[in-house]
């Protein structure tokens, strides 16, 4: 039982329950299985990119680039595939590769020339955006083959107990167990968190930092790439804006979720979470006529506070720790 | 025991964040949502229930379509509600703001899309759910909705600003006119209106080259100084996109010509209230936002009591409605002038 309350996890659960129940008594469209997929399928990228961003914010870093990167990749399946007319599956790969690119630029910058994470992906941000928009002439590209518009809309099934999921749904869930067990049940994903709480004892305990770090950045990027080409598919065009913001809630959604900004601890777990109530926010406040412009000052106010909630976790502790330490308990912590 | 403090202060956090929303009355329900009641029967409906979905959100021109759009839903008595993206005009939230009133089950949906491509799904799953789903201020012409109202014609717009010209100048006279840039298409047919109008008055010579002012009221003012330079006679200014007009103002005031030049242009009321006030904008020929969403709101309406619109309908208070074959409607404009610019906030 206290293993489960410790577990930070718990906190954004629990907000979870809460938010939930508070929009199920509000509205009666809101616990629909109908509204619920809408709700999933609306937040799949974001879903997506953040499984790559919790790993990046584990080993301590940061990626601000995530929604540029979205942006970039989602322009490159239009043009070409829309403006240029080759293949679409073409225009896919272009797209996951230009997000794996700005990724591994990202890496290697961060890691070789020891530029600080946040001034890197700051820089991308500004890149791989204006890059979608040079691309695009700032302007949303369409034509895509309907097979292409039909898998954005197109949901498998049924599967018992939940029906029809839309395909986007199935997929980033995928990634989300991809990202589960890539972190907790391998060595390399140990890594990733040894990493994060302390580099320099990483190092010194044969963990190569370098490749983590290359891959937590490069894979970030290359689920951006993905996420790009999904909101294409959702939303049958190309929009160079598209994206926008995406840091912001990707960010929100993992600290929520329980990861320090620190580095070293956090899980996918939390993250999905943390995605999951802010998307069941906008859609609540939306069914029950909530202005769209308070939308944002809540979203604001809830990273504040899941902030303020892990410092205080965090003095708890390390005030416990100190405590078990004096008196030459053992097992303080965790 | 520390532990389970830990948790309850992060829970306290939790709650109070709850709270912040404004809904914390209702937290005690919290327990477990499995046990929350679902309605499995949808209480009747008191109200029909509209809902307009803008490009975004919180900037005077939307903000005037919300007054308009709550004053029709208040005379007919119904819910409406105008919703968007509160930034930037961004597609994908603009979508799934239409998507999350389609899950809300209202009676009909207005859009202003941000992308007339990208709505083409959202609004074909709406109408497939049983929804009415239009545009308005901005359409998506190869969509399934069902009619767009749009705030002017973009042609007829242009007509009207020559034809103020011609009044306000006798019939005769040099006419400089000033747009944005060659490739926007409703710059390119505001121009064309220009033309067209212009045939009718055989004493009014349009100056060319024209000029092109790139969206920037500076570049306004210095092609409108070395317009009247070369032009010592110069009569008129039409100006069809919104720096023209004061851009076209400050080179009147710089060159002292401000009761020697007439100027007539699509522009915002905001941006020359004081140039017409002093009478150096002659006036403005445009939409009035709130009109537009006044009257799209009572067509809709009608058009749930199974009443389609027809043209040459009369609109109290706004004029005869152009109804087109493929569900294009068309509001008459409105003209601002000394007179009435105080009604005008946006």
């Amino acid at each position: 039982m206290k293993a489960i309350l410790r577990s930070k996890e718990s906190a954004v659960f629990a907000l979870f329950i809460i938010v939930f129940a508070i929009f199920a008594a509000q509205s009666d469209r809101f616990a629909a299985p109908d509204n619920l997929f809408n709700v999933a399928r609306q937040y799949s990228e974001l879903t997506v990119v953040s499984v790559g961003l919790t790993m990046v914010i584990i080993t301590g870093g940061i990626d601000i680039s995530v929604g540029s990167v979205v942006g970039l990749s989602s322009i490159l399946v239009g043009v070409v595939a829309g403006r240029m007319g080759l293949n679409i599956w073409l225009a896919c790969a272009a797209g996951l590769l230009a997000g794996l690119t700005c990724g591994a630029i990202n890496g290697l910058v961060i890691t070789k020339l020891k530029v600080q994470p946040i001034v890197t992906t700051l820089a991308m941000l500004s890149a791989a955006r204006g890059l979608a928009f040079v691309l695009s002439e700032a302007r949303s590209l369409s034509g895509f083959p309907d097979s292409f518009v039909a898998l954005g809309q197109t949901a498998i099934g049924p599967i018992p107990g939940l029906g029809y999921v839309p395909l986007a749904v199935a997929a980033a869930f995928l990634l989300v167990v991809f990202g589960i067990i890539l972190l907790r049940g391998t060595a390399f994903g140990r890594g990733i968190y040894a990493v994060g709480s302390s580099e320099e004892a990483a190092r010194l305990s044969g963990i190569n930092v370098f490749r983590v770090k290359m891959f937590a950045y490069s894979f970030t990027g290359l689920l951006g790439g993905l996420g790009g080409v999904m909101m294409a598919a959702r939303l049958a065009s190309s929009i160079p804006d598209a994206g926008t913001g995406f840091e912001f809630e990707a960010i929100t959604a993992v600290v929520m979720g329980g990861s320090s900004l620190k580095g070293g601890e956090g899980s996918i777990v939390g993250t999905i979470i943390g995605v999951a109530v802010m998307g069941i926010l906008r859609n609540g406040l939306n069914l029950i006529g909530v202005p769209n412009t308070w939308q944002v000052l809540f979203l604001g106010v809830m990273l504040i506070l899941a902030v303020l909630a892990d410092n205080l976790r965090n003095a708890l502790r390390s005030k416990r720790e100190l405590r078990y330490s004096v008196s030459k308990a053992s097992g303080g912590g965790d | 025991m520390r532990v389970i403090r830990s948790y309850l202060i992060t829970l306290a956090l939790v709650v109070l964040s709850a709270s912040v929303l404004g809904l914390g009355g209702c937290t005690r329900r919290a327990e477990r949502p499995e046990t929350t009641r679902i309605r499995t029967e949808h209480p009747k409906k008191a109200q029909r229930q509209i809902a307009f979905v803008m490009k975004l959100v919180g900037i005077p021109y939307t903000n005037a379509c919300e007054r308009g759009m709550k004053q029709a839903a208040k005379e007919l008595g119904i819910d409406a509600v105008f919703l968007g993206p509160p930034t930037g005009g961004d597609t994908a939230q603009q979508i799934a703001i239409i998507e999350d009133q389609i899950s809300r089950g209202v009676d009909a949906i207005i859009i202003s899309p941000n992308d007339d491509q990208a709505v083409k799904p959202v609004i074909k799953r709406g109408i497939s759910k049983g929804i009415k789903v239009f545009t308005w201020d901005s359409d998506a012409p190869e969509s399934d909705r069902i009619f767009y109202v749009a705030a002017a014609d973009d042609v007829g717009i242009g007509v009207e600003v020559i034809d103020r010209v011609a009044k306000d100048i006798g019939g005769k006279g040099k006419v400089a006119v000033m747009t944005g840039s060659p490739n926007a298409l409703n710059l390119k047919l505001h121009v064309d209106g220009v033309e067209k109008g212009a045939k009718k008055y055989p004493g009014i010579q349009l100056v060319k080259p024209y000029i092109y002012n790139d969206d920037d009221r500076h570049k306004a003012t210095q092609g409108a100084i070395t317009l009247l330079q070369a032009h010592p006679d110069l009569a008129a200014f039409a100006c069809v996109n919104a720096p023209g007009v004061p851009g076209a103002a400050m080179a009147l005031i710089q060159t002292g010509k401000e009761d020697k030049v007439v100027i007539w242009g699509l522009s915002l009321p905001s941006e020359n209230r004081d140039y017409i006030k002093k009478g150096i904008v002659n006036g403005l020929t445009l939409w009035d936002p709130a009109k537009l969403t006044y009257v799209t709101t009572k067509l809709v309406n009608d058009y749930l009591d199974g009443k389609k619109p027809v043209d040459g309908m009369e609109v109290p208070g706004i004029g005869k409605l152009k109804v087109s074959k493929d569900g294009v409607i068309i509001m008459p404009g409105a003209t601002i002038t000394k007179e009435n610019i105080d009604r005008f906030d946006f």
